[in-house]
């Protein structure tokens, strides 16, 4: 299939079908929502698409992790222990990075409590994030190995 | 769809993550062939029938 999207997709055609299908219903969502704001609407006018943008984000992201597409090769108990170290250690430096970042980004009088804690929470979501995945991807592939 | 890519990936003596990595898929992608949850295009199924040394009709054809 030939579309300017492939630069983001990958190349096994399963896994490109599947995020194909993600960005088709969070696209109608997308619609539906701004459908629905304006029968229920006024709104603010920065706030529809700032909603539409975190419904299309939320919705993709989440059907994503919760259809175990991500870890493809994980199939063993060996591999699944091996890429939740893996998920562990990038959570860590993600986590360092957003912390660093927020630190060096925020105006005015703070806390310098608040870029830690904020670097935790991020920290704390995207290991529960990967973690979901693989332990979807992990069920998923265990179901079609080999005997 | 009902299909004999798992009898001809053994016939070949190959493994899935094999199979997967010879036809440019994921292993999953051949473990959902396999298992009849996932319709390859017809680009897929001729690289298998290539690896697999069998015809479209012998991996693909369901016969009643």
């Amino acid at each position: 299939m030939k579309t300017w999207l492939s630069i983001f997709l990958p190349t096994d055609e399963y896994k490109r079908q599947r995020i194909l299908v993600f960005i088709a219903e969070g696209g109608a969502l997308i619609a539906l929502a701004q459908f629905l704001s304006l029968l229920i609407g006024p709104f603010e006018s920065s706030l529809v698409p700032l909603i539409s943008i975190g419904i299309f984000v939320f919705y993709v992201t989440i059907r994503y992790i919760s259809s175990g597409i991500e870890y493809t090769e994980v199939a063993t108990q060996k591999d699944y222990n091996k890429e939740r170290k893996n998920i562990f250690r990038s959570s860590l430096s993600f986590g360092a990075i957003f912390t660093v970042f927020n630190f060096f980004t925020q105006r005015g009088d703070f806390l310098i409590i608040e870029p830690i804690m904020m670097g935790l929470l991020a920290t704390l979501f995207f290991f529960l994030f990967s973690w979901l995945s693989l332990k979807r991807s992990f069920n998923k592939n265990r179901e079609l190995m080999d005997e | 769809m009902k299909n004999r890519v798992k009898l001809g990936r053994i016939k070949k003596d190959l493994t899935q993550a094999q199979l997967a990595k010879r036809v440019g898929a994921t292993r999953q992608t051949i473990g959902l062939i396999e298992k009849g949850d996932y319709n390859p295009s017809l680009q897929l199924c001729i690289a298998i029938a290539k690896e697999l040394d069998q015809t479209l009709d012998e991996l693909f054809w369901e016969v009643s």
